[in-house]
C-alpha cells in the first residue's frame, strides 16, 4: 500500500516529460503547415499586386499605391495601420520599403534601356517565420527562423501622365488627343 | 548491546528518502539536458535540421527549383529568365549528370 502511494506521481511525471518532446515536434509540423499556405497566399498576393503596379494608375505613384494597397489588404491588418501582420503568427514581413516586407523598386541588374534588363520590375516581398523547435531552439532570429522571398516580375506600362509628358516632347511640339470611347 | 528504540522501527528512519530519490534524479535528469541541449547547439544541430529548409526549400519557394539562383545570389543559375546573355542554361526538369 504504501509502495503504491509512493509511486503515485510517477506517470503524471513522465507524461509531463513526454509531453514536452512530444508536443514540440506537433508544433514544428503545424507551424511548418501554417508556413507552407502562407506562402502560397504571399505568392498569389505579390503577383496580384505586381498586376496591379503593370497597368494600373495615372501616374507611376498612383500604380505604386495600388501595389500596396493590394499587398495591404492580403497580408496587413488594415490600410491604417500597415505595419501590423494580418497572420502574426505565422510570419511578418521583414525589411522593404515603406511597407514591410514589400519592395517596388526596379532590382539589380535593371536597365530601363536594355531589353535583357527592363524586366527587372516588378513586386518582391520577404518575409519571416520562426519554427519552434522545443527544445533546441525557440527564440525569435535563431537558427530556427526561415527567410523566404516571393517575386513577380511582370514589368510597368507607362502610365497616362508618362506618355502625355513624352508625346509633348515630340519634334514640333507633340498634340495630345484624348479619345474618351464616346 | 541492543539496537536503539528508533533503529528498531524501520519505516521511520527512511522518512525522506523518496523526496531525496526525486530530487536527485531530477538534478541528473536536468543536467543531462542542459548538457544534451548545450551540445546540440555546439555542434549546430538546429542549423543542420533547418538547412534544408532555409537552402533549397526557399530556393524552390523564390525561384521554381532547389538549385536555382537568382542575381542576388550568385546567379543566375537553372532560372528561366528573358535576357539571353550569359549562361542562360534553365531547364523544367533538371536531369542528374550521367556518369
Amino acid at each position: 500500500m504504501r509502495r503504491r502511494r509512493r509511486e503515485s506521481g510517477q506517470s503524471t511525471i513522465e507524461f509531463a516529460l513526454t509531453m514536452t518532446l512530444l508536443m514540440g515536434f506537433v508544433l514544428f509540423f503545424v507551424h511548418l503547415a501554417f508556413l507552407f499556405a502562407y506562402g502560397n497566399l504571399v505568392h498569389y498576393a505579390t503577383f496580384m499586386s505586381a498586376r496591379a503596379y503593370l497597368s494600373a494608375g495615372e501616374d507611376p505613384e498612383g500604380q505604386v499605391k495600388r501595389a500596396q494597397t493590394v499587398i495591404i489588404r492580403l497580408l496587413k491588418r488594415s490600410e491604417v495601420n500597415p505595419g501590423v501582420e494580418k497572420y502574426q503568427f505565422v510570419a511578418k514581413g521583414v525589411e522593404g520599403e515603406e511597407i514591410p516586407g514589400m519592395y517596388y523598386s526596379p532590382k539589380a541588374p535593371y536597365d530601363g534601356k536594355d531589353r535583357g534588363f527592363s524586366w527587372l520590375q516588378g513586386i518582391r516581398y520577404k518575409f519571416r517565420a520562426t519554427l519552434p523547435m522545443i527544445p533546441l531552439s525557440t527564440g525569435n532570429g535563431g537558427a530556427n527562423s526561415l527567410t523566404l522571398t516571393s517575386e513577380s516580375w511582370l514589368g510597368r506600362e507607362k502610365t497616362r501622365v508618362e506618355v502625355n509628358s513624352s508625346m509633348l516632347k515630340l519634334p514640333g511640339g507633340g498634340r495630345i488627343l484624348e479619345d474618351n470611347g464616346m | 548491546m541492543g539496537l536503539s528504540p528508533r533503529s528498531r522501527r524501520p519505516g521511520r528512519g527512511r522518512r525522506g528518502q523518496a523526496t531525496v530519490e526525486y530530487i536527485l534524479l531530477l538534478s541528473t535528469v536536468a543536467l543531462i539536458y542542459t548538457v544534451v541541449i548545450k551540445g546540440f547547439k555546439q555542434f549546430g544541430f538546429t542549423e543542420k535540421m533547418t538547412k534544408q529548409l532555409s537552402g533549397p526549400f526557399a530556393r524552390a519557394y523564390q525561384y521554381g527549383h532547389p538549385e536555382a539562383r537568382g542575381y542576388d545570389d550568385g546567379g543566375p543559375r537553372n532560372h528561366p529568365r528573358a535576357d539571353t546573355q550569359g549562361d542562360n542554361n534553365f531547364r523544367m526538369f533538371i536531369n542528374p549528370e550521367v556518369k
